[in-house]
């Protein structure tokens, strides 16, 4: 039996239940308290070693898992202890009380103790903890930068405006159509970059936003979304299939409107050119069995090739003179999702359309 | 200290920016607004200028809120704590739009928040609305 509990690897106690005495320990138990399996015979535990409770406190007599009052089965669960002060040990502890009768027809009461050193995993899951901090606040650094950067960036640029506004009226007599080309041109720059940093500034806004649980009605939302761009531009014959309502359980409203916004308002671009085109919000099963949202349309569609770019930050995949944007859309799309805990994805053809599917939590699959 | 005509009001502006001064000046004199506009270049300043003996209190205050010396949040907060100048509107106008900045300046009780506007155009139609909103159409509390 002796080599059969110290190949174990865990520490084995028995202990009487009512004097606390040592009646065996076996070699890995010795060894994670650093003495000699002769030495602790006969003792008690709570006088040889110093436990503590993983917070660093001592541990009072009442509260050690052997100490009455005792009731039958297994108890002390997953505490943990620091053997010695000096070179602290953590050990999950499981003391399972037993009785039994001996040859001579006493009835003996005994503790069986199971230690188990966790002291390694504790020290790896302290490490990641710590990593993680880490990274999350240089995580928070970079958002506080690119946020005060893209801020700082919106004065020089309104200056660059009003004074090239001011060059054309101040000025108007002396610039001929080429100047006046030129201010043009400067002035539709500076638009693009005022859109730009304002993407950024949304962007930063979305990664540092906490998220906030709900229920959120997507159809209703899309819906609500589509009326405000068929309301912008008259003139279209874009039409819009959404599935309503389509209530999304541990949605947050606010953010989820920012990416249908995205999604939608990019269908939307995209199937500028397109007499009759078809824009669809709807749901299906997803991969691992929970909804999968979709926005599909039949517009100018995306080389597959490319799918990957699509949600980097800046990657465009048309150019500037075809459909406008500053490519960050996508990525901000990506973000929300991806904060919800579920993830995004596309698939498209030149002049086929364009399909994003998203869900809103993690896939078991 | 009596408070002038509305239409004659004075307009502070508080601004750092020598660009974002001119601009602002630009845009009052292009929507013909009648009324004068002071600038005070730093948080110290229009302080100084708010509380002189026999000032003549302004119709409206355009805030920066980022300015050397003394912030724009600061100035907001003595300008409600002093009733010479308690009830006159002031707005917070800036390029920020951070959320504890916008969050600061309502617990001091500004009337307004306006993101300065990168366009022109529509930094003028901004000013524009502005003045004829606070120095027209608002009805100021009668004076004390």
């Amino acid at each position: 039996m002796d080599a059969a509990l110290a190949a174990l690897g865990e520490g084995v106690v028995l202990l009487d239940a009512r004097s606390h005495e040592v009646l065996f320990v076996n070699e890995p138990f010795a060894r994670m308290v650093g003495g000699e399996r002769i030495f602790l015979l006969g003792k008690r535990l709570e006088d040889v070693l110093s436990l503590a409770s993983a917070s660093g406190a001592p541990l009072a007599p009442a509260d050690l898992p052997w100490a009455p009052p005792r009731r039958r089965g297994q108890q002390g669960g997953h505490t943990y202890l620091s053997v010695s002060a000096e070179a602290p040990r953590y050990v999950d502890i499981l003391a399972n009380v037993f009785d039994w009768t001996a040859e001579d027809g006493k009835a003996m009461e005994q503790v069986v103790v199971i230690w188990r050193d966790v002291t390694e995993r504790r020290r790896i899951e302290e490490a990641v903890r710590v990593h993680a901090a880490q990274v999350d606040a240089t995580n928070k650094d970079l958002e506080a930068f690119s946020y005060a950067v893209a801020h700082d960036l919106r004065a020089p640029l309104r200056s660059v405006a009003g004074f090239g506004h001011s060059l054309r009226e101040d000025c108007a007599e002396r610039l001929d159509d080429v100047g006046k080309g030129h201010l043009d041109r400067i002035q539709a720059a500076v638009d693009r970059m005022a859109q730009i940093i304002d993407d950024l500034l949304n962007l930063s806004k979305v990664s540092r936003a906490e998220l906030s649980r709900g229920r959120a009605d997507l159809g209703e939302l899309a819906g609500r979304i589509a009326e405000r761009l068929s309301r912008g531009s008259p003139g279209r014959d874009t039409a819009f299939r959404i599935a309503a309502p389509l209530v999304a359980e541990g949605a947050d409203a606010g953010l989820m409107e920012i990416a249908m916004e995205n999604l939608l308002g990019n269908a939307w671009k995209f199937t500028r050119g397109k007499p009759g085109a078809l824009i669809e919000f709807g749901a299906e099963a997803g991969p691992g069995g929970s909804p999968a949202y979709f926005v599909r349309d039949d517009g100018a569609g995306f080389d597959p090739e490319y799918t990957d770019k699509l949600f980097i930050p800046f990657q465009r995949l048309h150019g500037r003179g075809e459909f406008e944007g500053s490519g960050i859309g996508l990525s901000i799309v990506k973000r929300i999702v991806e904060k919800h805990g579920g993830r995004v994805w596309a698939e498209g053809r030149p002049g086929k359309g364009a399909t994003f599917h998203f869900t809103l939590q993690e896939d078991a699959a | 200290m009596t408070r002038p005509a509305r239409d004659k009001a004075l307009i502070l502006l508080v601004e750092d920016d020598p660009d974002d001064v001119e601009l602002t000046l630009r845009a009052f004199k292009k929507t013909e607004s009648p009324n004068p506009v002071r600038v005070a270049r730093d948080g110290a300043e229009a302080i100084a200028f708010l509380f002189a003996e026999g000032a003549e209190p302004p119709g409206l205050i355009l805030l920066d809120i980022h300015l050397p010396k003394v912030d724009g949040l600061e100035v907001l907060r003595r300008i409600r704590s002093d009733d010479r100048t308690r009830f006159i509107p002031v707005v917070a106008l800036t390029s920020s739009r951070e959320e504890k900045d916008l969050i600061k300046s309502y617990r001091l009780g500004v009337n307004s928040y306006i993101r300065k506007p990168v366009n022109f155009a529509d930094f003028a139609a901004a000013m524009r609305h502005l003045s004829l909103y606070w120095l027209s159409l608002n009805e100021p509390p009668p004076e004390a």
